[in-house]
Order: C-alpha cells, then sequence, then structure tokens
C-alpha cells in the first residue's frame, strides 16, 4: 500500500516533468533602468525588488531608488515590489526606462498571506485565514511570547491568559473545542516547520515577521491530520536586498497584578468568625447569651477569641501586599540583516531579563537566530535558519497566591519567636489552632524556601534547496528539525520559617526531558498563467519523526536545605523514565485556479499515515474544496462605484486531530509491586484495552465567506460563517466496569461548532492626521451530538472541586451542580418549601428543586455553567499625526462562567479562611438579612455548602484596555544628520483598565496548562495576568 | 546543466522509494504490551502474582472491605478529615447518595481485580508454556480463583445481588452482564473455594511464604457459610483449620500463650505469624507494595506525630475511633490500649490534643510502611467456633490470652448475658477495625437494632450500598438496590 504511494507520487513528478518541457528560446532582449519611488510622499524606495515575470531574473533597486535589469524582451512584464507596499506589474513594451510609483500598503486586499506549504495573494484567498502583520504597532508592545499579539486581533481566535507566570504560554483557541479528550490546541508551524508540541515560547517575537491563521478547514486540510485546531503559521524575518542594516531595539516595562481579589478586613473577619460560632451554637440548641467560654460551650469552635470582641484593634495585615511587587522587565533585541538580489540573510539575538510580580519569580530568555538563502545559480535556490531559545525561569508554589487571597488579614507576618504569623504564635488565639486558619496550609510564605527551577532549551531549523527547472515549475526540498532540552526540578524545603517541630523532610525532583523531532519534505509547485487561465498546484511529500525520552529522578530527607542537589538527599524515592516515538508519513496535493482573476477555486487532498493509531486505521484521507468569485470585478458591478470590492468565497474541508499520546491504542501492561513476606516481587498486569480501531478525530467544515470593500477600501468588512462537525472523537469512552475497566479510548461521539466572525477595517480620517479603525466580533456555539453507545453523561473532573459535564445537546464541559437561589429569609420560608433539607433553619442557603419531587437529590443538579464565553470582540483604533502615532486595543469577551475556588474555599471548604468581601453582605438574622443571596455563616456544615453548586459560580465577562501605544518617530530630517536610518520612541501599557464582574484577578486566568481545555473557567486563584508600562525605543543604521 | 535538473529530479524521486510502511508500526518502547507478556512460566507467574496487588486494593483503607465493613460501623467517625470528609460521613451517616465517589471506586476497584483474576485464570488455561513443576500451574490457577471469589464474597455482602463476570470479556459483551442473584454467586464461590482449597498447599516455605494456602481457602469458606446461616457446614470447615495443628493464639511462637501474642499481630514487621490464617502481603520501604492504613486513619491534624517520634505526620482522617467503641472495653482489657488511643500532645504548644485515633496501624516506619492486614486470623476462627458451636470454651481461649475473665466465669460483664451477645463484644474488641464489625452486625441481623440504639438512622434498605450511579448511567439495565 505504501510503496504504490511512492510510486504514485513519484511518477506524478516525472509526468510533469516531461509535460512541461524545458525549452528556454532566445529572444530580443534589452536592458531596462528606472526608479522606484513611494506613492505621496515621493521618497526613493531602496531594496525594492524588480523582477522579470516567469523568470527568475530580478535586482533589487540601489541607495538611490534606481535599478538595472537585463535580458527583458519586449513582452515581459516587470515586477515590483517592496515590503509594506503594493506589488505592480508594468509591461516593458520595449522601453528602456520604466520608472514606477508603489502604493503603501494601507490596503490588506493587496498583501499576500501565507497558507500552508506556499503563499497566495489575499485576493485569491477562498478559505478564512486571519493575519497578524507584526508592524510598527504590534512591535511596541513589548511582549516575551507571541501569543499577546493575537489577543483581539484576529475574529475567531481566542487568546486566553492561563496565568501571568513569567514564561507561561497564552492558551489559542480558534473557532472553539473540536475534541473532548484530545489536546485541541492549534499546529504550530515556523517557517514550514511543523513543531511537535504547543509552546508559544520556543520563537523570539522579535523574529517574527508575521503570523497567518489557517481556520477553516479547506485552508488547514493540507495539514491533514493535524489541522483540526487550525493551524498558526509563523514567518519569520529574512534580509531584504540592499544595503545592510541594523535594528536595535530596547523596552524597559513594569509590571503590577492585573488586580486584587477583594476580601474581608480584619474587623469583618472578627465578625464572621463570631457569627459562624455563635449560629452553630444556636442551630445545636446552645442559649444565645451562652458566656463565650470552653466550659460554657463544650467546644471551642463554638467559641470566639476574646480578642475578636474588639475587632478594630485586630492586627491588619494584606498578604497580597505581601505577595505582590511592582517587577522589572528588560528586553533588548539586536538583528543586522542585509542582501542582494542574489542572496541575503538576517542574524539576530534577543535577551530578556523579567522580574515576576510575585516574590521568587523570574524568568530570563536568550534567542539566537541566523537565516540566509542565495541563489548559487539563477535557477537553485539554498537556504537555511539556525534558532535557539534558551529560557531559565524561577516560580514559588502555585499556591501562593490562593493562600495570599485566603489568609486571614488578623495575623502578622512573623508572630512569637519570628516565626510566620498563625494561631498558635499569636497571643489570645492559641486555643483557635484548629479553628482558625492555619500557617501550615495557608501561610503565603510557609514552603517560600521551596525551589522550582526549570530551564528549557530549544532550537529549530531547516536546511532547502529549491530549483527551479523551468519558469514556474519549482521543487523545494528541506530538512526541518526540532529540539527540545527541558529540566525541571522541585525542591520542598525542610525549613518553614516556623519552628523546628514544623520541619519537613526535603523532597527534591527532577525531570529531564528531550525531544529530537525532524521532518523532511519535497514539494514540487507549479505556476502557470496561459491567457485568462492561472494555474497553481503544489505536490508534497512529508516525513516526520519524532522521538521523546525522559527521566525522572528523585530523593527524599535532606539533613537541611543547604545543598538542594540530589546528592544530599538519603534516600532515593524516584527513578523512571518514559520513551516514545512517532512516525507521521504524509503526502499531499493542491491546486489552485482562476479564471480572469475572477472565478477562483482550490481543491487539496492529504494522505496522513501514523504511528499513533491502530493497525486498522493508520491511514486518513483529507480532502478539500474551495471556490471564490470576485463580484465586484464583474461588468455589471461597474456603476457601483462605491463597492470597489466584493468577493464571495465558500469551501468544505475535512482535517483531523492526532494529538493524543503513542501507543494509545495498545493494551500495554504494567509492573506492579508484589510481596510474598518479606520478600519483595513484582507483577504485570494489563492497564488498557486494545482497540486496533484506533484513529483521527475528523472535523468536517463548511464556511461561508464575503469580503467587501467600500469608498475605494476606506471601509473593509470580511465576514464568514462556518460550521463544522467533528467526529469519531477521541474518547476515554465510559463502559460498564465489569470488563474491568471504566472506559476505553475509542473514536465515538460527535460534536459540532458553528459561528460567525466579522471583520470591519475603517479607514475615519486620511491626510495629515489619519485615523483608522479594526473592529472584530466573534461568535461560537458548541454543541455535542452524541457520547458513545448510550450518549451517557460523561462526568469530568476538571479540579477535585467540580464536576464538568458533557452531555448530547449541550456544549461541552459545562460545569454541573445544584442551582442556588439564595437565602431562607425565615422559616415561613422554609416551611412553604417540602424540598428544603433537614434541620434548615432561616439564614440557610436555598437550592432549587428542579424536578419538584419535593426532595433535593442528585437529580436536580443541572448545568450551572461554562467556561466558552458568548462572544469575544476587540477593537483597534490607530492615530497617526506628523511624527505621533497612537493606538489602543479594547478587548472583550462575553458571556463565560468562571468557577470562583477561592469563593468555594473561603466559605465552605472553611477551616478559618478569609472570606470573600461580599459575604459582608450576609443574612445575619431576620432583621439584617443582607442581600438576600450570601447564607449565613456556621461552623457546622449541614447543607449543601459543600457541595458543587451555582453559588461557586462568577461571571466571566469583561472588557479591557489590552494595549495602549504612543509614539514617536523621529523625523527623517533629524535623523539623516545623526547618520540614522530610523529612530522611534513609544510608551505602551498593557491590561491598563479591566471591566469586570469577578471578584478574581483576571476571569480570563485559569488553573492549568495554556493546552489543557478542561481546567478552563476554573480558578484557584491563580497566578495573576500582569498589567505592564513600557518605554522603549527602536533604533535602525541603514 | 541539462542533465543535473534531471539527476535532481531522480535523486529526489529515490528518496521518497525510501518510504517503508513499516515505519508506521511502533509499539511501546518501556512497556511491554499484551502479545509479549504470557510467553515465559516467570511471566505467567508475573500475571498471577498481580492477583495479590489487587488483595491489596481491595482491603486497602476505603477499599471495599473498609467501607461497609468499619466505616459504616459504630466503631468509626469523621472528626475532620481532609477535603472535608463529605462522602464518607454520608456513609457514615446512612445518607449515601447513588454517586458517592467512595463506593464507585470500590465498585471499579472489585471488577478490575475480578477482570485480573479471569485473565490470569484464561491465560494459564491457554497457554502452551510447559512449567518445570506441572503442579505449580494448577497451584497459581487455584490461586487466582480463590483470589476472584473472596472479592464476590465482599460484593454480595455490600452489595447484595450484583453482576457475575467469570472470564475475560469484551466493552460490547460488558452491556449484557447485568445482576446475578446473590444465591447463584453463593453457589458459584463456594464450588471455586471448594476446588481451590482442595489445590493449594498447607503451607509454604521460603519465598512463597504469604501466598494462599488451602486453610485461607478453608476460613473464607467457613464465613460464607456462617453468613449463609449453614452452621454445620461452618463447623466442618472451621474444624478442618483447628485439626490442621498449623496455627495457634501464639502469634509469636514462643510458648507462651499471653497478651504478648495479641500485640504481635499489630506490630509493623509481624509478618505470616502463627495466628494468620489470611493475610494481606504488605510490605515496607521505598517503590515496594507499601501500605495506606496508618495515613489514612492517623489524625487529620499538622501537630500530629507518632508515639516516639517528633516529625509531623498529616494523616488523612479517616476511621477515627468512637467514643462507643473506647466504651466497649473493659477498663482492664489490655486490648484497648492497643486499639484505641485519645490522642496526642502537641509539641509545639505541650497541649493534648482530643483526637483519638488507632494504633492498630501503627508502623514507625510512616513514610513508607508495610505491615500487612490480617483478613483471618485464628482469633477470628475461634470466635466463629464459639458462634456455630455455642460453646464458650473458644471463645474463653481468645479472652484468655490476655487475661480477661471467660464468659460465665466471675468478672465477665454481667451486661453481656448471652453467650451470643458475648462473641459480638468479643468481636469488636478483639477484632477492632480490621474490617468485620459491620458485616459481623448484618450476618447475625442486628445492625438495625444495634445502630439504632446508639442514634444512627437506619433502615432495611441500609444494609446494602447502593449500585454506583455511573455504572447504572452506562448500562441502564442494571438495577438499584431498594431505597435508593
Amino acid at each position: 500500500m505504501k510503496k504504490n504511494l511512492c510510486y504514485h507520487v513519484t511518477s506524478c513528478f516525472l509526468i510533469m516533468l516531461f509535460l512541461t518541457g524545458f525549452s528556454l528560446k532566445a529572444k530580443a532582449q534589452i536592458t531596462v533602468t528606472g526608479s522606484v519611488t513611494a506613492a505621496g510622499t515621493n521618497e526613493v524606495l531602496i531594496g525594492a525588488t524588480v523582477a522579470i515575470k516567469g523568470t527568475t531574473l530580478a535586482t533589487t533597486t540601489d541607495a538611490k531608488g534606481q535599478y538595472t535589469i537585463r535580458n527583458v524582451t519586449p513582452r515581459s512584464t516587470l515586477l515590483f515590489s517592496y515590503s509594506g507596499f503594493g506589488n505592480r506589474e508594468v509591461s516593458s513594451n520595449g522601453q528602456s526606462v520604466v520608472n514606477v510609483v508603489l502604493a503603501a500598503n494601507d490596503s490588506a486586499l493587496q498583501g499576500v498571506v501565507v497558507v500552508g506549504y506556499g503563499t497566495q495573494k489575499k485576493r485569491n484567498v477562498t478559505g478564512a485565514v486571519g493575519s497578524v502583520k507584526f508592524d510598527q504597532d504590534i512591535s511596541s508592545r513589548p511582549m516575551v511570547e507571541f501569543g499577546q499579539a493575537l489577543s483581539g486581533k484576529v475574529a475567531g481566535v481566542q487568546v486566553l491568559t492561563a496565568s501571568g507566570r513569567p514564561g507561561s504560554s497564552s492558551t489559542v483557541q480558534i473557532r472553539g473545542l473540536a475534541s473532548i479528550s484530545a489536546n485541541s490546541s492549534p499546529l504550530i508551524v515556523v517557517d514550514g516547520n511543523p513543531l511537535p508540541s504547543y509552546d508559544l515560547n520556543l520563537i523570539n517575537s522579535a523574529d517574527i515577521e508575521s503570523i497567518d491563521i489557517l481556520k477553516d478547514a479547506s485552508s488547514a486540510a493540507i495539514y491533514g491530520s493535524r489541522g483540526g485546531n487550525g493551524v498558526i503559521l509563523i514567518t519569520t524575518k529574512s534580509g531584504k536586498s540592499g544595503k545592510g542594516r541594523l535594528d536595535f531595539s530596547y523596552a524597559t516595562t513594569f509590571q503590577q497584578a492585573i488586580d486584587r481579589v477583594e476580601m474581608m478586613n480584619s474587623r469583618e473577619y472578627a465578625l464572621a468568625s463570631i457569627d459562624a460560632a455563635q449560629n452553630a451554637w444556636i442551630d445545636r440548641g446552645g442559649d444565645p447569651s451562652a458566656p463565650n467560654t470552653l466550659a460554657a460551650r463544650g467546644a471551642y469552635k463554638y467559641t470566639w477569641p476574646v480578642a475578636f470582641n474588639n475587632p478594630d484593634t485586630l492586627v491588619y495585615t494584606d498578604f497580597q501586599d505581601l505577595i505582590f511587587r511592582t517587577a522589572p522587565m528588560h528586553k533588548f533585541d539586536l538583528s543586522v540583516s542585509g542582501g542582494n538580489e542574489k542572496s541575503n540573510y538576517l542574524i539576530s539575538g534577543g535577551y530578556i531579563t523579567q522580574q515576576g510580580i510575585v516574590i521568587n519569580s523570574d524568568y530570563s530568555k536568550y534567542a539566537l537566530s541566523i537565516k540566509a538563502s542565495s541563489k548559487i545559480l539563477d535557477w537553485v535556490e539554498i537556504g537555511g535558519k539556525l534558532g535557539a531559545v534558551y529560557d531559565k525561569s524561577n516560580t514559588p508554589i502555585d499556591r501562593i497566591t490562593e493562600w495570599a487571597v485566603q489568609y486571614p488579614t488578623i495575623y502578622p507576618v512573623y508572630g512569637t519567636n519570628g516565626y510566620l504569623g498563625d494561631a498558635t504564635n499569636t497571643p489570645g488565639l492559641q486555643n483557635y489552632d484548629n479553628i482558625l486558619f492555619r500557617a501550615r496550609n495557608g501561610h503565603p510564605l510557609y514552603v517560600i524556601n521551596d525551589r522550582r527551577p526549570s530551564q528549557n532549551f530549544n532550537s529549530l531549523g531547516n536546511i532547502y534547496a529549491q530549483f527551479e527547472f523551468i519558469p514556474g515549475l519549482r521543487l523545494k526540498s528541506s530538512l526541518n528539525y526540532f529540539y527540545n532540552r527541558q529540566d525541571n526540578s522541585t525542591y520542598a524545603a525542610v525549613q518553614h520559617n516556623m519552628g523546628p517541630s514544623y520541619n519537613t523532610e526535603g523532597v527534591l525532583t527532577g525531570t529531564q526531558a528531550r525531544t529530537i523531532n525532524y521532518n523532511l519534505q519535497n514539494l514540487l509547485t507549479y505556476d502557470k498563467e496561459i491567457g485568462d487561465h492561472n494555474l497553481s498546484a503544489l505536490l508534497g511529500y512529508e516525513y516526520l519523526k519524532n522521538d521523546f525520552y525522559s527521566a525522572s529522578q528523585g530523593r527524599n530527607r535532606f539533613d537541611n536545605d543547604q545543598i538542594q542537589y540530589l546528592s544530599a538527599g538519603q534516600v532515593i524515592s524516584v527513578a523512571s523514565d518514559n520513551a516514545t516515538e512517532t512516525v507521521l508519513i504524509s503526502s499531499f496535493a493542491r491546486a489552485s485556479y482562476n479564471f480572469k482573476n475572477k472565478y477562483i477555486a482550490s481543491v487539496s487532498f492529504r494522505r496522513d499515515g501514523s504511528s499513533r493509531f491502530g493497525p486498522n486505521k493508520k491511514w486518513g484521507y483529507f480532502p478539500s474544496a474551495s471556490v471564490g468569485w470576485i463580484v465586484s470585478d464583474e461588468v455589471f458591478m461597474t456603476n457601483l462605484s462605491q463597492v470597489n470590492n466584493l468577493k464571495l468565497r465558500a469551501s468544505y474541508g475535512f482535517t483531523g486531530n492526532d494529538r493524543i499520546g503513542d501507543y494509545r491504542w495498545i493494551g500495554s501492561m504494567q509492573q506492579g509491586r508484589v510481596a510474598f513476606g518479606t520478600t519483595p516481587g513484582i507483577s504485570y498486569y494489563p492497564s488498557s484495552i486494545s482497540n486496533p480501531d484506533l484513529g483521527w478525530e475528523r472535523t468536517k467544515q463548511f464556511n461561508f465567506g464575503l469580503d467587501l470593500g467600500l469608498l475605494n477600501n476606506r471601509i473593509s468588512l470580511e465576514a464568514d460563517y462556518y460550521i463544522s462537525k467533528s467526529d469519531g472523537l477521541l474518547l476515554e469512552v465510559p463502559i460498564p466496569q465489569v470488563s474491568g475497566f471504566g472506559s476505553v479510548f475509542q473514536n465515538i461521539g460527535e460534536l459540532e461548532n458553528k459561528g460567525i466572525e466579522l471583520a470591519l477595517t475603517t479607514q475615519n480620517m486620511k491626510g495629515a492626521f489619519e485615523w483608522s479603525t479594526q473592529i472584530n466580533f466573534s461568535r461560537n456555539r458548541n454543541q455535542i451530538l452524541s457520547l458513545g453507545p448510550n450518549d451517557a453523561p460523561m462526568n469530568l473532573n476538571a479540579s477535585n472541586a467540580l464536576p464538568v459535564r458533557n452531555e448530547v445537546g449541550q456544549p461541552i464541559f459545562n460545569f454541573y451542580g445544584y442551582r442556588y437561589i439564595g437565602v431562607y429569609k425565615n422559616q415561613k420560608d422554609i416551611d412553604s418549601d417540602p424540598s428544603h433539607l433537614p434541620g434548615t433553619k432561616p439564614g440557610d442557603g436555598r437550592y432549587e428543586d428542579l424536578n419538584k419531587d419535593g426532595k433535593l437529590e442528585s437529580n436536580d443538579r443541572t448545568i450551572i455553567g461554562n467556561p466558552a464565553p458568548d462572544f469575544t470582540y476587540g477593537i483597534t483604533n490607530n492615530f497617526k499625526y506628523k511624527n505621533i502615532d497612537l493606538s489602543f486595543l479594547f478587548q472583550g469577551v462575553q458571556g463565560s462562567e468562571v468557577f470562583d475556588n477561592n469563593l468555594r474555599r473561603s466559605l465552605f471548604y472553611h477551616e478559618g479562611r478569609n472570606y470573600a468581601k461580599s459575604v459582608v453582605n450576609r443574612w445575619r438574622s431576620e432583621a439584617q438579612p443582607g442581600d438576600g443571596y450570601h447564607h449565613k455563616l456556621t461552623v457546622d456544615l449541614h447543607g449543601l455548602e459543600q457541595t458543587p453548586s451555582s453559588y461557586w459560580i462568577v461571571d466571566g465577562s469583561y472588557v479591557r484596555l489590552k494595549s495602549l501605544t504612543l509614539g514617536y518617530n523621529m523625523p527623517a530630517s533629524l535623523i539623516s544628520k545623526i547618520s540614522l536610518g530610523s529612530v522611534r520612541v513609544y510608551l505602551n501599557g498593557q491590561n491598563l483598565f479591566t471591566a469586570k464582574n469577578a471578584n478574581l484577578f483576571d476571569p480570563e486566568n485559569f488553573s492549568g496548562g495554556a493546552d489543557q481545555a478542561l481546567q478552563r473557567g476554573a480558578s484557584h486563584s491563580p497566578y495573576p495576568t500582569t498589567k505592564t508600562y513600557s518605554l522603549g525605543i527602536n533604533i535602525s543604521l541603514k | 546543466m541539462r542533465n543535473i535538473k534531471y539527476f535532481i529530479l531522480i535523486v529526489v524521486t529515490l528518496i521518497l522509494l525510501g518510504c517503508k510502511k513499516e515505519e508506521l508500526d511502533l509499539y511501546p518502547l518501556t512497556s511491554l504490551t499484551e502479545a509479549n507478556s504470557y510467553n515465559t512460566e516467570t511471566q505467567l507467574t508475573q500475571a498471577v502474582n498481580d492477583i495479590y496487588r489487587q488483595m491489596r486494593i481491595i482491603y486497602n483503607a476505603q477499599g471495599i472491605a473498609d467501607l461497609f465493613g468499619e466505616l459504616r460501623s459504630d466503631n468509626t467517625y469523621i472528626k475532620i478529615a481532609a477535603a472535608g470528609g463529605a462522602t464518607s460521613n454520608d456513609i457514615i451517616n446512612f445518607t449515601i447518595r447513588t454517586d458517592n465517589p467512595l463506593i464507585a471506586t470500590a465498585w471499579a476497584n472489585c471488577y478490575n481485580a475480578i477482570f485480573i483474576c479471569n485473565n490470569a485464570i484464561e491465560q494459564l488455561e491457554k497457554t502452551t508454556v510447559v512449567f518445570q513443576q506441572p503442579d505449580v500451574k494448577e497451584r497459581l490457577k487455584a490461586e487466582a480463583v480463590f483470589v476472584r471469589s473472596l472479592i464476590y464474597f465482599n460484593m454480595v455482602r455490600a452489595w447484595g445481588d450484583v453482576p457475575q463476570v467469570l472470564k475475560v470479556i469484551t466493552p460490547e459483551q460488558s452491556y449484557s452482564y447485568i445482576r446475578e442473584s446473590k444465591d447463584v454467586i453463593y453457589k458459584q464461590i463456594i464450588g471455586d473455594l471448594n476446588y481451590s482449597k482442595g489445590i493449594l498447599p498447607a503451607r509454604y516455605t521460603g519465598t512463597n511464604i504469604g501466598r494462599i494456602t488451602k486453610y485461607g481457602a478453608t476460613g473464607v469458606l467457613a464465613k460464607i457459610y456462617l453468613t449463609l446461616g449453614d452452621k454445620p457446614n461452618a463447623e466442618k470447615e472451621l474444624r478442618e483449620i483447628v485439626n490442621s495443628g498449623l496455627y495457634s493464639l501464639d502469634a509469636n511462637a514462643n510458648g507462651v500463650i499471653n497478651t504478648d501474642d495479641y500485640l504481635f499481630n499489630f506490630q509493623a514487621t509481624t509478618k505470616n505469624s502463627k495466628e494468620s490464617v489470611l493475610e494481606v502481603q504488605y510490605l515496607g520501604g521505598v517503590n515496594a507494595s507499601n501500605s495506606n492504613h496508618q495515613e489514612f486513619y492517623a489524625p487529620w491534624h499538622f501537630a500530629y506525630h507518632l508515639p516516639g517520634s517528633t516529625e509531623n505526620l498529616l494523616g488523612q482522617g479517616y476511621n477515627t475511633p468512637t467514643e462507643d467503641i473506647f466504651n466497649e472495653f473493659e477498663s482492664n482489657d489490655p486490648r484497648k490500649a492497643a486499639s484505641v488511643n485519645p490522642g496526642f500532645i502537641n509539641l509545639t504548644t505541650n497541649q493534648f490534643v482530643d483526637y483519638p485515633w488507632t494504633p492498630k496501624f501503627y508502623d514507625p516506619t510512616w513514610r513508607n510502611p508495610g505491615q500487612n492486614f490480617e483478613i483471618i486470623r485464628y482469633a477470628d476462627i475461634l470466635l466463629m467456633l464459639s458462634e456455630v458451636t455455642n460453646d464458650p470454651a473458644n471463645l474463653n481461649m481468645v479472652r484468655a490470652r490476655v487475661s480477661m475473665p471467660g464468659f460465665g466465669q466471675p468478672g465477665f460483664p454481667a451486661k453481656y448475658n448471652t453467650l451470643a451477645l458475648a462473641i459480638e463484644h468479643e468481636r469488636r474488641v478483639e477484632l477492632s477495625f480490621e474490617f468485620h464489625r459491620f458485616f459481623d452486625l448484618v450476618r447475625t441481623g442486628r445492625a438495625i437494632e444495634v445502630m439504632k440504639s446508639k442514634g444512627y438512622k437506619i433502615d432495611q434498605n441500609n444494609l446494602f450500598f447502593p449500585i454506583p450511579l455511573n455504572t447504572i448511567d452506562v448500562n441502564p439495565k442494571i438495577t438499584q438496590n431498594a431505597g435508593y
């Protein structure tokens, strides 16, 4: 079977080769000269490319904007191009002087977008592709990872900041979640090199020229089994022909926590604690006026510290102030680039040093990149790239922010003996050690001696050769590689600043992992224009191999914290490793055709063979087709002069998802430990069921789009509607436990995503004062269509607290629990509700008896939220006056829900944690009913307080000023005096202002990794997003 | 020049021809697969050995035997526990919801263990590997059949009718397995245990000590007969054990039967003593078969530490002894101090903390403990024998070991005025926290009366656990127990 494929590919190559033939006939040839200037400013353009269309002959303009090109025939067409300007084609018609004026590329329509294995004119795009150019505006946002550049910029692309921890990646979600169990992060392709893992730090953002995002299935289908979550194509900068140049940029940034979580102050906390003790005492039948003593009340929990009677005398420590800081970041980038008409090069280096906004966290990143290409013959180009990024970070324990929020403010940072402040070492509170919160499970500095260093080395690169056999027929052969090495370790310290009796044993565990991934690509392309017919064809073959190895080791029992290396530990606790290999063999083809540049059609096909899947499903097929019609070029539209562009697009395609672990189809044998008497032994047991039919997850997507340009593109609109169905979901399908297993990994289930995307760009003012606006809006609806044999609902645990439920007819990952409906205000309320729980008293929380059967039972649980938003939007405004520019980006999310674990823990899993500020408005008595929503406090929980309910769910909607930039470009007259090419200084602020309802640092944060979809919307007070203020300068020498 | 162009095309074409389909056939590098796991005698033995790991899982803290036998009884409660202990409290208070995760996990563990046993049996039956000693193959199979029967015995007592799976089944087949009457299951496991009893040796030597013996199977059979009310058959099995002469209350085998022998059972390093009839094998140390009882039952308190230790051991706070079990012990009974402890000293404040815990699972190497757990010990055999024969002699042997007056002798507590009550009391104090109490109360028909007298809200329906909700969700043909 495979052999057949190879023959197919081969024969296709050969047939195309012979059909096209190889004749270059000599014609009358002349030399053409001229100048290239910019429209409007009449500045000369240095380094603009001048090429003879259909040949490999090209040159560039010199320092005066002049060019000379030989071998031009009278019938040749000259092609002029310059970065940032629209291309122009001019027929030579035998003239020897051709002067050309290029228009600045303010109309995106003229641009080129990168698509899978090639580029396409924006005009000819028939799928849905979003592009972000790393222009002046984006490079004035000092970012550590490039995900931040996409936020609010592209319709249909949601960017979530899981946490603000230095070095963490943003989550990029394209058109909703299309998978339940498999990874739903998009494929990242850097200069044609598909990366095996999702990590946005592995490339220096300063090296990026543009990012193109393949959103619809017809665009992504060429990536077959890896395209199902969309594809992010990154194009890095290359040297431009012309004089060599040097670019330097520096930005200094101050970062702060985006917000604080509002908690009770000491006075409020003391009153709440008294309420909780007194309410429990009364509920168990105690005399409300019994003295506040152990003797009178039997247990300390029904009493309160005497000091609480004078709450204004209590200590007040803001533990959030203790751990948060204003943290500096410095970012340097330097690049040297240049080239001529045959060769170009670019060498760049970057360095970032960053303190985290939480104490004990820091990050630094070093990046190097070399990229070069050369036409060694007029038909052979050889090039390559080598990039390396090394970063390292330190982070405190994940829960430090949660603890800073929840630790009661009544304790000093340090109590008596200099130990961490808690009940045991605060006078008057000793008896409440078990009732108030303890340092051991909540003081933010309890594990501050722990160390969690992490180091990452990434390198990616390629070498390629491109041959142009005849004009338009090219073969590009490239070898890409990716290497990653990660070193992580965690040292749990012996000392806890709590005295020797709190010392723990000291545990060090470390993991080293390395990935070597290489892939070989052969691409044969053919572009041909015959009259009104334009054909562009691609035939490709790709072989990919991934080799992963990791080793973990650990030791326990450290005498002290002096030496934090394995050698100092006394007991070996961990020694294990893991190794996997993946192979992907693919062949693919694409043909695009347009007639008169008006009627456009494209088809593609990919065949993937993967080692990940079962023997019966090794091969997958991913076809796609799309059509486009540029209506505005039709004769009948010529009268509508306001409409200068109208294009209709439609596409349909198949993509897949293979983002599961290796060997998942095969039942593997695990090693167990047994003993007979004092003799240790081992056992082997099957840990999963083999499924030889395990195959791809498949997504079919229909996309319909409309592009409209009005008033000479002063107003342009891109609108897309899509409907996609993913079937054969890779799913841990629950099966009867009697089989020995709770689930089997199968391709079962169907999921639908449909939505609309709108992107509107307007040039509001032109001239000396320029003002433009970009608005994007997207809305996605997700629904599960089927799930396993009985469509049995699946409850998954996102966190240990709140079940996430998948059921047919609903969006995936719904929050599931009881519906909280406020407080029983009085006994009458209770008596009139037959479903009240036994022992309910006025002031207790009330939950809805959904099926109205008079009982509150587990079948009254329902959907209480979903982390996916109803819609998202972004609005960018750019202003420019002379050399000053101003831009700001507002970005928002509407209708998402967040599970606030801080609220849950502080209220119900209480143990003396501080309460959220809103609990001030609780029910206290019938005379003081509070806001009717927050129930009374008690130390004896007896209702559903600890059970998941909508009480823990908060609104995740927000709108924020994502970025604000004020820039100044020094006038050319000034900088030419100091021999500089250009100088720009700017001020930038990010996340300066957020409007939200939730009492969270940032509703966008969630607890979990960037690619853990299941964790979305679950907030355990994670490391907050940062608010930043930057001052930067970009200098170019030419 | 033209030739070079052709040459390049041909070279690239040849590279493409190099691709092989076989490259897609990759298998795990760091673990075996089922296809290469049953090819030698050693491998087959290792596959069967896993049934001993499964026994551990079933008898670990929060396994089905613990949840039903101990947590549900009047011996234990939860003072404070990690994660609130709400789902455990529901078991204690007879307010279980059908989605109780502890019960769902226990159910899943039982059927996973049954699958491991069935797979071991099938691999032994179909293998062509010739064992060096052919009877070892038969013995291994009898061990697996035994463990499967033991699990079913626990399941029918906890859930009543349950699906009966006696072979390896596919996920598709699993939908047709619905609840089987417990009579059918009892009949099956009685037959299976008799089969195992006929094959298993009376004792082992060397590194096999700790495997299931003939008398382990006999002890379980006796308990099944007693549970079914078949006293003659129970007596027959019990007498076989007594008459074997292999077992004694002289656990430490020093020739003297006294309190030390009782205490010997609960020392961390005691393995398969004279008193042990059926025992779960744990082993202390890193990367070994550690037990989890001590950690689960130790107080969930940051100042808790083991006696004689200054290191904090943060337990999980399950199975905290009730005041009622404290009071059950006669004041001069040496077993009291060995079974229940009222609290500990907070070494930071030097104050006593009132938080009871059981020292029965004490192991000073608490990070990687390895105390064995006794499913059936000889004292249990003697107490059962008293129960089936109505003869207090055996009961009194158990009491005499700890110097307590026997039933009918001066000083015996007057409130246990019948032999049945005396046995009930004795089983509770002798075997406390060893997963017997609630099974005993249900077996003797006393559960509702006894628990109600102590304020528990219990009715007939509470004598079984609910079938886990997710089991019914996945296969709606599975019925629920009454009252849930």
